[in-house]
């Protein structure tokens, strides 16, 4: 069993799902998929694209100059995409769960949904 | 300062190869999002480039595996602190059966009684958990004797500062707590810091030579200690007293440089690193200085200098290849 993804990782790939981004984008992204909740570093993004790209979930699809500096597009890869469907549907499993328990705990606020 | 170069100068957190390789790149980022979330965002955004560059720079350094290299210098320390620690409970026994030529200050039942003898006792089964690769004993043991050594410090302190009612529930009427006290305190407490945890105690363990020569060096500084407490009872048997051998065979110079050869043995062969290299030296220098005005203390200073100096001259030629 894969060891559940922390959720500015999820975010990053499922940023990434959509279409290949380039870093500010997929900050601005990230931001914008959690509804401001989640406001990534630059840093924090930068390690967790080490990471990503170490383990195979994230390709650079191109490099261009822009401004005088590089610009690094990247791209989820195959496994990447695998990665997030598992995470999806463990996620969807346990929501599931959640509600159902609430519905046996309050079938009027569960049940309402 | 412009928010490039602020950016350029806080992006120096990471190595020269990483930034070669991103910094352009995390710099436009950085001024955009700056751009984007305004001026408020640069401190929590300079503690992660700062953090972050950290740990790459670890990452990427060979002679900065600090879990590893930490844990080695932790268990080197636990040996010295061990042999220390044997050669000064032979003495007590030695004092306790009257075999010694010492007055017998602190007795009870002819048994003589040093209120430092628990943490001595804990050191060595610290070590001998350690050999014996119970690792997570081995730590408990290490912080047991960091806490009944700071309890005998704390006792002494509060006795010299009248504050009898903490005294009276503590052994300080045996010791008064000098700057030689206070510094093994010291060292102590590094290695136990530097042991940690079980899992960096047994990194520490497994990096140790084992070879011919690690055997010799641990029969050697056995047989020391051994040595040291045959000899009274030798001489005693022949009617004369040479305490100043027994005593440089037990906790002198003899098992000093014993366990410096192996301390210099261990980290010759391990992957240690600067950071462990530093710390044993801060922590074999803080004894010393604090008795700078003893000769032994001077000569002390300088093996343990030397033994750093030629511990740090082969890292260096081995990563220059």
């Amino acid at each position: 069993m894969s060891k559940p993804l922390q959720e500015p990782t999820f975010l990053i790939l499922t940023a990434l799902l959509e279409q290949s981004q380039h870093g500010y984008a997929l900050l601005a992204d990230v931001e914008r998929l959690s509804q401001g909740r989640v406001s990534l570093r630059v840093g924090t993004l930068y390690a967790a694209l080490d990471r990503l790209t170490g383990e195979g979930l994230v390709a650079v699809e191109s490099e261009e100059v822009v401004r005088g500096r590089l610009r690094r597009t990247y791209c989820l890869t195959g496994a990447g995409a695998d990665a997030v469907a598992v995470e999806a549907d463990r996620m969807a499993d346990l929501a599931r769960t959640a509600r159902t328990r609430l519905r046996r705990l309050r079938p009027a606020v569960g049940g309402a949904r | 300062m412009s928010a490039e170069s602020r950016y350029r100068f806080l992006l120096r957190a990471y190595p020269r190869s990483y930034r070669a390789v991103r910094g352009d790149e995390m710099l436009d980022v950085l001024l955009a999002a700056e751009e984007q979330r305004g001026r408020w965002s640069l401190l929590p955004e300079a503690a992660t480039l700062v953090g972050h560059g950290l740990v790459a720079r670890v990452r990427q350094s060979p002679g900065l595996r600090v879990p590893a290299s930490v844990g080695v210098a932790g268990v080197a320390l636990a040996l010295l602190l061990a042999v220390l620690g044997a050669a000064q409970l032979s003495q007590m026994g030695l004092r306790g059966l009257g075999l010694d030529g010492y007055p017998h200050a602190w007795q009870v039942w002819r048994v003589w009684v040093d209120p430092r003898w628990p943490v001595q006792v804990a050191w060595v089964a610290t070590a001998g958990a350690l050999v014996l690769r119970r690792y997570r004993l081995g730590v408990l043991l290490a912080w047991t004797a960091v806490l009944l050594h700071g309890w005998l410090v704390l006792a002494g302190i509060a006795t010299g500062w009248s504050l009898w009612w903490v005294g009276a529930v503590g052994p300080a009427w045996f010791i008064s707590v000098n700057a030689t006290q206070a510094s093994w305190f010291v060292l102590t407490v590094t290695a136990a810091l530097l042991l940690g945890g079980p899992a960096r105690a047994r990194r520490g363990v497994e990096a140790f030579p084992v070879g011919r020569w690690a055997h010799v060096l641990v029969a050697g500084l056995v047989g020391c200690v051994l040595a040291g407490v045959a000899a009274p009872v030798v001489f005693r048997l022949g009617d004369s007293m040479d305490v100043r051998l027994a005593e440089n065979l037990r906790g002198g110079f003899v098992p000093l440089l014993l366990a410096s050869v192996a301390v210099v043995a261990l980290l010759r062969r391990s992957p240690y690193g600067r950071g462990a290299v530093a710390l044993l030296a801060v922590a074999g220098l803080v004894p010393v200085l604090a008795r700078w005005s003893d000769p032994a203390a001077v000569v002390l200073a300088g093996g343990t200098l030397f033994v750093v100096g030629y511990v740090a001259g082969a890292q260096r030629s081995r990563r220059l290849g």
